[in-house]
């Protein structure tokens, strides 16, 4: 079997609206800084995020490991297009795990200010990969975590 | 991968509170409030507990109107199906974070917008 017959892609557009009650230049700041972004972005208690290089200019490269505080196990690249201040950030991002790539997404912010407030629009337009033999693995790990999860009710 | 995979569940599902509202679902749909009402804990707590049971796929939430419902995940996703959906429960959430990190650094950051507003 070649890699083509093992494997399939998925494509999904995510988009994200929010409002925030602040200037797109704080907003913007939130997204440059990485301390900044190490505050917010960690998305629940038991995650974690370390950066092993953070280049916010176009052209540069920031490299980070995420996942759960105790196994960050995924390998992220994201690669930054183009950056207008205070209004725009493109970013080609990458996701690998155990040296192999899981997803890669086009990141698009977008920084409108609205009276005091800025409006927030993130698109993310991603690939993720599907491994054919590992999702048969998946659905059967998953269908017996499920039944060893039922006997603990 | 499916290592990762089922670490994240049993990740979700090492707590007692959220084995707790997976039963709850298992019997059927349920609002934000009716799973936090048998379990003597606050929205916020509830609400951290649907997050984490959300991205690892194992709960999904709709909210219709000001009312948020919350069902078990029917569907058996698969890996890139709950990779997406995965990244797009904590993606919703970072950007919430993101509110409250402005929200808490109000004023502490006006010196150097001013800085660089030009």
């Amino acid at each position: 079997m070649t890699a083509a017959t093992q494997t399939r892609m998925l494509h999904d557009k995510i988009v994200m609206e929010r409002t925030y009650n602040t200037s797109p230049a704080r907003v913007f700041a939130a997204w440059e800084s990485v301390e900044a972004r190490l505050r917010w972005s960690i998305p629940f208690p038991e995650a974690g995020a370390a950066y092993d290089q953070a280049e916010f200019r176009v052209g540069g490269l920031d490299i980070m490991r995420c996942g759960l505080k105790s196994d960050m196990r995924f390998l992220a690249h994201v690669r930054y297009l183009e950056i207008i201040n205070d209004a725009r950030i493109v970013m080609a991002e990458s996701i690998a795990e155990d040296g192999k790539i899981r997803a890669a997404s086009l990141i698009t912010v977008e920084l409108e200010p609205a009276g005091k407030e800025t409006k927030q629009t993130v698109t993310m337009q991603v690939s993720a990969i599907d491994g054919a033999d590992m999702l048969d693995g998946y659905r059967v790990g998953w269908t017996a975590a499920l039944d060893n999860i039922a006997k603990e009710f | 991968m499916q290592a990762a995979a089922l670490d994240r569940t049993f990740q979700a599902l090492s707590d007692p509170t959220r084995r707790a509202m997976v039963q709850r679902l298992s019997r059927g749909p349920a609002s934000v409030s009716e799973l936090a009402k048998p379990l003597s804990i606050s929205l916020p707590a509830v609400m951290q507990h649907l997050q984490v049971l959300e991205a690892s796929g194992i709960v999904r939430t709709a909210k219709v109107g000001r009312v948020r419902t919350c069902s078990v995940e029917p569907k058996m996703l698969s890996l890139a199906e709950r990779w997406i959906a995965e990244r797009r429960a904590n993606w919703e959430r970072k950007l919430d974070r993101l509110g409250d990190y402005l929200d808490a650094t109000a004023g502490e950051n006006d010196n150097d917008e001013k800085d660089r507003s030009k």
